[in-house]
């Protein structure tokens, strides 16, 4: 075997494209090696002769100049998505500031957005009409339906309260709430997190 | 400019991708062919790889020619809507530099 053997070429340049590619994480190293395998062994037929790997190795570029370009931190850094944040702060705090229509801007925003998908769009929309301000609305109106009024009794001194209304039993109260305030908590835990998988 | 060449042939990939899958070597040799989009054709799996760890791309083996599988790249719904953003962006970015760069409009 002679040093321009076309088999020792290509043994270098895989010999120095490994050295070249040891500062980088194995998550990205053994990608590249085997990708720059699967493509040499596309790139040279079998018995491909000395100047055919040359032009193949040549064509590759540097292993050096390969592993740099693997270390490259993309320069444009994700900017701050504003109309999604906006979005989500109109759409779980927007109730409070103005009843309903603080949600509805929240839901516009939401729909014109083009980081989230049709489902996330839909999700966010419905998981719950009016927001977190909707359901402290929700929670008021309840409250004034189905009110308790206590009275305290002349003998004894005892305190008879009485509901009027519906009464809901203790567990459905807990599970209603739980569904309630989870449902938006978990939907707008998704948007958040797409939006930093999102470029 | 080698910050500028990386910086659009991202998107030229993904644009590539979305006519059809292709294969790492063959998605090269296209790219390879078209003069100048590309310095070295090894340098376009590191950008292949960044590419499908910001999810744009995603990858299945499929059988290729003899024993040998063939990693094959695909545009994702991320990788779609990135490339629509990015062509949009791109004609206002285009025609901004070129009327600066020539006021007298030797292009037109």
């Amino acid at each position: 075997m002679t040093a321009s053997d076309p088999g020792r070429l290509v043994a270098d340049f895989r010999r120095r494209l490994r050295e070249a590619a040891q500062a980088l994480p194995p998550a990205q190293r053994e990608p590249l090696l085997e990708q720059i395998d699967a493509h040499l062994a596309e790139a040279l037929p079998d018995g491909a002769d000395e100047l055919e790997v040359r032009r193949a190795l040549d064509d590759l570029g540097p292993p050096e100049l390969i592993a740099a370009a693997a270390e490259v931190v993309p320069a444009d850094r994700p900017s701050v998505p504003w109309l999604e944040v906006l979005a989500l702060v109109f759409l779980y705090v927007g109730g409070f500031l103005v009843p309903i229509g603080g949600w509805l801007v929240g839901v516009i925003l939401l729909a014109v957005s083009r980081r989230w998908r049709l489902s996330d769009k839909l999700l966010g929309a419905l998981v719950w009409p009016g927001g977190l301000g909707g359901l402290f609305i929700l929670g008021l109106v309840w409250g004034t339906i189905s009110s308790t009024s206590c009275t305290s009794g002349t003998a004894g001194g005892a305190t008879i309260c009485r509901s009027t209304g519906f009464v809901a039993p203790e567990w459905l109260v807990i599970a209603g709430l739980a569904v309630l305030i989870l449902g938006p908590l978990a939907v707008a835990t998704r948007l958040i997190l797409r939006l930093r998988e999102a470029p | 400019m080698t910050e500028l060449r990386r910086g659009v042939v991202e998107y030229c990939v993904l644009a590539l991708l979305e006519v059809e899958d292709r294969y790492g070597f063959d998605l090269v040799r296209t790219m390879s062919a078209m003069g100048g989009l590309v310095t070295s054709q090894g340098t376009v799996y590191p950008l292949l790889n960044r590419l499908k760890e910001s999810r744009l791309v995603s990858t299945s083996w499929r059988p290729g020619t003899g024993d040998r599988a063939r990693k094959y790249y695909q545009l994702t719904a991320e990788g779609s809507l990135a490339l629509a953003r990015f062509r949009s962006e791109w004609r206002t970015f285009r025609e901004m530099v070129e009327l600066v760069l020539f006021p007298a409009g030797e292009l037109r």
